[in-house]
C-alpha cells in the first residue's frame, strides 16, 4: 500500500509520461496506469479528474472535448511543449531521488 | 425495473451538491461513469450491479469535490460551501442573541428551569459534599495503609473488641505484625486543675505506642508514657484547663484522687477520624485502677495492628487465630468466635456489632447518592418536559435555519449550548442555595462543611456537576428539536415526525413521554411523602411505648465525689424542697445498661434457659415509687425489711414471662450464687432503644452505694407545675454543699430517652427535606406544563365558552390529565414506600404499622399540591373572556 502522499506526488510524472506518447482521455489514462504499473498504482478513479484540472491550469497540458463514434463525449488531453520541459525536470529529479535512496540503503560491508 | 438513464441523472445531481464540480467536470465523470459501466458489463454483470460497481469506482463525490476545491480556494483556511465551517462567531453571537432573547421573551418557564436546575444542584452539590467526607474518613494517617483494627466474628453477633493480651501477644508471635495498640474508652470522670474541674467524656486509654502507629501529632511535650500517672491533652483541652501557660509537668487531679501528670499535647483529633478523644491515659494505669477485665476471656479493648508493608491478609487472620487458641482464649476454644481484621479506612463505614462506637454506615452513603440523584432527576425532567413543550415556538426558527444551509449538528450544538447556558445562570443561585442550606444541613448531618470548602478542589467537581446536568438535561430536547423537518415547521404542520420511528416517535408525538416524566416525578415525590410519614410514625410510637410519667419531671445528677458516701443526707436535703416529689438512685442511667449476665438461677430453670441474659439493676428502695414504676405483684424493697440488702430481688415481667415462673412471688431467686427471694414483680419499663428487644431485669439493692456507684445517678422527681430553675438552685447548692470539686450538672430523663432516636430523627428531618424538594420542584414543572397547555388551546377554550361551556368544564378539561397522573404516581409508588419502609422497621422490635390512613394521606397531600399548582392556572384560562382570546381571528 503506497501512502496517499507519495502518491499524489507521483501523479504528475506518471500522468506527464503517459501523455508524452499521444493524446487520450481520463478513462483510457487510468487504465493504462494501472496496466502498466502491474496493479500497484491503483487510484481512486474519480481523483484524476483534479489533477488532470491542475495540469491544465499550470499549463502542462491542453484538452479538447471529442465526440466518439458511439456518440460518447470525451475530453481528450495532450502535452504541451511545458509539459514536455516539466517532464524533464520531474525525471531528473526524481532519478536523483532514487540514486540517493540507493546510496543510503547500500547494503554495508560484512551485512546482508 | 432498472433505469440507466434515470440513475445517472439522480447521480449528477447529487454531484451538484459540491459547488466546485462544475457542469464540465461532471459531464467528463459521467463519461468515466459510462466507460467503467460499459466494462463492468462486459464482464457479464447486471445493469443495476454495473452501475453500483460504476459509481464506487468513481470514489466518493465529496472526496472528488473536495479535490476540485483545493484547485479553486484562495485561502489555506478556506472550507467548501457544502461544508459547515469549522467555526463561525458570528453564528455563536446568533445562538447567543437568540438563547437570551428567548429566554426574555419566556422569561416564566425559564425562571422555572432555572430554579429546578438551581434546587436540583444545590441538592446534589449538598449530598456529594457529605458523600465525599464520609469517603475521606481516616486518610489522615501516614501508616494507614498497614493499620488493621483486630474485629471477633460471633456466633451470637460480631464484636469490635477484644482481650487484652492478645495485643502483645501478636506482635511477639506473628512475624508480620510490627506494632499493637489498644485502646479502651475511658467513662466519664472529672478532671480538675487547681479550682478548675469539668466532666471529661472522651477519653481513651491506651498503649504509649499510639502516638507512633497513628498520625495525631504531638504539639509539646514527648508523650512518653514512663510511669502510669501520665496524659496526654489535646490543644483545646489544655488550653481549658491551662489557658496559655504551659501545661507540661503540670498535675491534674482525676475524680479527686489520681494524679495526673501532662506528658504531652497532641493537636486535635481531625474531625474526620472513626475515633475522636480529647486526653489520652496510659492503659497501664487503667490496669492499676482495675477499670476493666485483663483475660483472655475478657473482650475490652479494640486493638489495632500494624503490619508490615508485605504480608496477607488471610495470613495474618490465620494466626491471629493460632496465637488465641495457644492462649486458650475461652470464645476461641468454645468456637464462640473468630478473630480477623478490618482495614482502617474500611472502619468508619463498616461498625461491627452493637458496642461499636457510633460510626456511619454504607447503607446512608448508597441512600443518600440515590436519593441526590432522585432530585437531579426531577429537575431535569422539569427541563425535558418543559424544552420539548415549547418545541413548536421554535420550530419556525429551526425550519429557517435549516433552509439557509445549517446541518443538524449545528441546531443540536445550539440547543446544547442553550441548555448549558440555563445550568450556568442556575449556578450561582444553587451555590446562594447551598449557602443558606450549609448551617441546617450541618446541624443535620453533625458535619462542619463551609463555603470556603467549595473554593478548592471542590469546584471542579462543582463545574462537573453543572456541566453534567447541562448535557443530560440538554441532549434530549437538543436532539428533539434539530429532527424537525424545515417544510413541516414552516408549513405549520405540527406535531412533525421526531426522532426514531415507528412506536417510539409515536409515544413523543402525544406528549406521552412528558406523561411518564410527570408520572415518575410525582411517583418520586409520594415515595419520599411516604417514607417521612412512615419515620414520624415510628418516632410517635417510640414515644408512646417509652416510659415516661404523665406529668411529673425526672431531674438525673451523677452520683460524684461524695454523694455516695453520703447520699442519706443529700437525699433528705433535697426533699426539703416542696416541689421534689422523690429521690431515688441506681447504678446507671435508666437508658444505659451497666450489667448483663447469665448468672442466674431460680426453680426449675430448664437447660436451654441457660443462654438467658438479663440486665441486673442495682436500686436503692425508692427507686420504683419514684420513677411511678408499678409493683404488680408482691412488694418493692423497703427499709421495714432489713434483709432486704442481702436477699430481696425484684423481677420485671418480662423476665418472669422469660424465667416461665408461676406465682413468682414468695419463690427463690440466685444472683451470681447469691441466694434470696424474689419479693416483688415490677411492671415491664422501656428505656433503651427499641432496635432490640425489652430485656428481663433482676433488681437488687445497693450494699454500699460509695464503691458500687462509679456510674450511678441520682433521680429527682419534680412535682408538675414547679419553676424548675428554682428547684435546680436548690438541688445545685445540695450538691455544693456536699461536694468539693466535683460540678454540677442534671439533665432530664425524658431528653436522655429521646436523645437515643437521635439518627431516626435525623432520617426523618432529612426525608421530610427532601419530599418537600421533590414536591416543590415537581409542582414547578407542572406549573410550566400547564401554563403553556393553557395558552396552546386559548383559541379552543374560547371558543368553547362562546358556545357555552362552563368554567368547571374548562377546568375538568385543563386539570383531568394532571389529576391522573397523580394518581397513577400513587399506585406506583405505594408499593415501593411500602417495601421500602417495611425493611427500615425491620430494624425495630415494636414496629409502627403502615396503615391505609398513610397512603391516603400522602396522595391526598401530593394531589391537594399538584391541584392548587394546575388550578391556578387553569382558573385563569378559564376564566378568561372568550373575546379577548377570539377577537383578532
Amino acid at each position: 500500500m503506497i501512502p496517499k502522499a507519495l502518491m499524489a506526488a507521483s501523479t504528475k510524472p506518471i500522468i506527464l509520461t503517459i501523455l508524452k506518447s499521444g493524446e487520450d482521455y481520463g478513462y483510457n489514462i487510468i487504465q493504462r496506469v494501472k496496466e502498466m504499473s502491474g496493479g500497484t498504482l491503483d487510484w481512486s478513479d474519480g481523483m484524476l479528474y483534479p489533477v488532470l484540472q491542475r495540469l491544465e491550469k499550470e499549463n502542462l497540458i491542453a484538452s479538447q472535448w471529442i465526440v466518439s463514434e458511439e456518440g460518447r463525449h470525451r475530453k481528450y488531453y495532450k502535452i504541451t511543449k511545458a509539459g514536455r520541459e516539466a517532464l524533464v525536470r520531474e525525471m531528473a529529479q526524481w532519478q536523483s531521488m532514487i540514486k540517493a535512496l540507493n546510496l543510503i540503503w547500500k547494503p554495508l560491508p560484512g551485512t546482508e | 425495473m432498472f433505469d440507466l438513464k434515470k440513475a445517472v441523472s439522480d447521480w449528477k445531481r447529487s454531484l451538484r451538491k459540491y459547488e466546485s464540480l462544475e457542469d464540465g467536470a461532471i459531464a467528463e465523470l459521467e463519461s468515466h461513469l459510462l466507460d467503467e459501466f460499459d466494462r463492468q458489463k462486459g464482464k457479464g454483470l447486471s445493469d443495476e450491479e454495473a452501475f453500483t460497481k460504476a459509481v464506487a469506482a468513481v470514489g466518493r463525490p465529496e472526496e472528488v469535490g473536495g479535490e476540485y476545491f483545493k484547485d479553486s480556494r484562495r485561502s489555506a483556511l478556506a472550507v467548501p460551501s457544502w461544508k459547515r465551517s469549522r467555526f463561525s462567531p458570528a453564528l455563536l453571537l446568533n445562538f447567543l442573541k437568540v438563547a437570551l432573547r428567548t429566554f426574555r421573551r419566556q422569561a416564566g418557564y425559564s425562571l422555572i428551569n432555572v430554579l429546578g436546575l438551581a434546587i436540583g444542584m444545590a441538592c446534589s452539590l449538598l449530598i456529594v459534599l457529605w458523600v465525599r467526607d464520609e469517603l475521606d474518613f481516616d486518610r489522615f494517617h501516614r501508616n494507614g495503609k498497614d493499620i488493621y483494627r483486630v474485629i471477633a466474628l460471633g456466633k451470637q453477633g460480631n464484636d469490635c473488641n477484644s482481650p487484652a493480651p492478645l495485643a502483645p501477644a501478636v506482635v511477639a508471635e506473628i512475624p508480620e505484625v510490627i506494632a499493637a495498640v489498644r485502646i479502651g474508652n475511658v467513662p466519664r470522670v472529672v478532671l480538675q486543675y487547681e479550682k478548675q474541674a469539668f466532666y471529661e467524656d472522651n477519653g481513651i486509654a491506651a498503649d504509649p505506642t499510639v502516638f507512633r502507629m497513628f498520625s495525631f501529632p504531638l504539639l509539646r511535650g514527648d508523650g512518653s508514657f514512663d510511669a502510669p500517672d501520665r496524659i496526654v491533652l489535646s490543644a483545646s483541652l489544655a488550653r481549658k484547663y491551662f489557658g496559655n501557660d504551659d501545661p507540661i509537668g503540670k498535675t491534674l487531679l482525676a475524680e479527686g484522687r489520681v494524679p495526673l501528670k501532662v506528658a504531652g499535647v497532641m493537636a486535635d483529633v481531625p474531625r474526620q477520624s472513626h475515633f475522636r478523644f480529647d486526653y489520652v491515659i496510659p492503659l497501664k494505669l487503667a490496669e492499676a485502677l482495675d477499670m476493666w477485665g485483663m483475660q483472655w476471656g475478657d473482650f475490652n479493648f479494640r486493638t489495632y495492628i500494624q503490619a508490615r508493608p508485605q504480608r496477607s491478609e488471610a495470613e495474618i487472620i490465620r494466626k491471629l487465630n493460632q496465637v488465641a487458641l495457644a492462649h486458650r482464649c475461652p470464645q476461641v476454644i468454645h468456637k464462640m468466635a473468630v478473630f480477623s481484621i478490618q482495614r482502617l479506612r474500611d472502619i468508619y463505614l463498616h461498625p461491627i456489632g452493637p458496642y461499636d462506637i457510633p460510626l456511619s454506615s454504607k447503607t446512608y452513603v448508597y441512600f443518600f447518592s440515590f436519593i441526590a440523584l432522585l432530585i437531579a432527576l426531577i429537575a431535569g425532567i422539569n427541563f425535558i418536559n418543559l424544552s420539548t413543550a415549547r418545541a413548536e415556538k421554535r420550530a419556525k426558527e429551526i425550519g429557517l435555519r435549516k433552509v439557509i444551509g445549517a446541518d443538524r449538528s449545528q441546531i443540536v450544538a445550539q440547543f446544547f449550548g442553550e441548555s448549558l447556558l440555563i445550568t450556568l445562570l442556575s449556578l450561582p443561585l444553587a451555590l446562594a442555595m447551598v449557602g443558606i442550606a450549609l448551617p441546617h444541613f450541618n446541624e443535620l448531618t453533625g458535619k462542619e462543611f463551609s463555603l470556603r470548602l467549595l473554593s478548592s478542589d471542590l469546584a471542579v467537581s462543582l463545574a462537573g456537576i453543572a456541566s453534567l446536568v447541562g448535557l443530560l438535561a440538554g441532549v434530549f430536547p437538543a436532539l428533539y428539536l434539530s429532527a424537525i423537518q424545515p417544510a413541516q415547521a414552516v408549513r405549520g404542520t405540527l406535531p412533525f415526525r421526531l426522532i426514531g420511528k415507528g412506536q417510539a416517535a409515536g409515544w413523543v408525538k402525544h406528549g406521552a413521554l412528558r406523561r411518564i416524566l410527570v408520572t415518575l416525578q410525582f411517583t418520586i415525590a409520594i415515595t419520599l411523602i411516604v417514607a417521612t410519614l412512615a419515620v414520624g410514625g415510628q418516632l410517635r410510637l417510640i414515644q408512646e411505648k417509652s416510659w415516661r410519667l404523665d406529668r411529673d419531671q425526672i431531674l438525673t445528677v451523677p452520683i460524684k465525689e461524695n454523694i455516695g458516701r453520703q447520699y442519706d443526707l443529700f437525699r433528705g436535703e433535697l426533699l426539703k424542697h416542696p416541689a421534689i416529689a422523690n429521690v431515688a438512685a441506681k447504678d446507671c442511667l435508666p437508658t444505659e445498661v451497666e450489667n448483663n449476665t447469665t448468672g442466674v438461677s431460680w426453680e426449675g430453670k430448664t437447660e436451654d434457659q441457660n443462654t438467658l441474659v438479663m440486665e441486673t439493676i442495682r436500686v436503692d428502695e425508692n427507686y420504683f415509687s419514684t420513677m411511678g414504676m408499678e409493683i404488680v405483684a408482691g412488694r418493692g424493697f423497703s427499709k421495714a425489711f432489713p434483709g432486704d440488702k442481702e436477699t430481696a430481688y425484684v423481677l420485671n415481667e418480662q423476665a418472669v414471662s422469660k424465667a416461665g415462673l408461676q406465682d413468682a412471688v414468695g419463690k427463690p431467686f440466685a444472683l451470681y450464687r447469691q441466694r434470696g427471694t424474689i419479693v416483688g414483680i415490677v411492671q415491664n419499663a422501656i428505656f433503651q432503644t427499641m432496635r432490640q428487644e425489652l430485656r428481663p431485669q433482676v433488681f437488687h439493692l445497693f450494699r454500699d452505694m460509695a464503691t458500687e456507684s462509679f456510674k450511678g445517678v441520682a433521680l429527682i422527681r419534680i412535682k408538675a407545675g414547679q419553676r424548675l430553675a428554682a428547684v435546680i438552685d436548690h438541688v445545685r447548692g445540695v450538691w455544693h454543699g456536699i461536694n468539693a470539686y466535683a460540678p454540677f450538672e442534671f439533665h432530664f430523663l425524658d431528653q436522655q430517652i429521646d436523645a437515643q432516636y437521635g439518627s431516626e430523627r435525623r432520617l426523618g428531618k432529612l426525608f421530610a427535606a427532601f419530599a418537600l424538594l421533590a414536591i416543590l420542584i415537581s409542582c414547578l414543572g407542572l406549573l410550566g406544563l400547564v401554563a403553556f397547555t393553557a395558552e396552546q388551546r386559548t383559541k379552543e377554550i374560547g371558543i368553547r365558552k362562546a358556545l357555552g361551556a362552563s368554567v368547571p368544564r374548562i377546568l375538568n378539561l385543563l386539570c383531568r390529565e394532571y389529576l391522573l397522573l397523580v394518581i397513577l404516581a400513587n399506585g406506583i409508588a405505594w408499593p415501593i414506600a411500602t417495601i421500602a419502609m417495611r425493611r427500615w422497621l425491620q430494624g425495630f422490635v415494636y414496629r409502627a404499622s403502615i396503615g391505609a390512613e398513610l397512603f391516603l394521606l400522602s396522595g391526598l397531600s401530593a394531589m391537594a399540591i399538584a391541584l392548587l399548582t394546575v388550578g391556578f392556572q387553569a382558573i385563569r384560562a378559564a376564566r378568561a373572556n372568550p373575546v379577548d382570546s377570539l377577537r383578532y381571528e
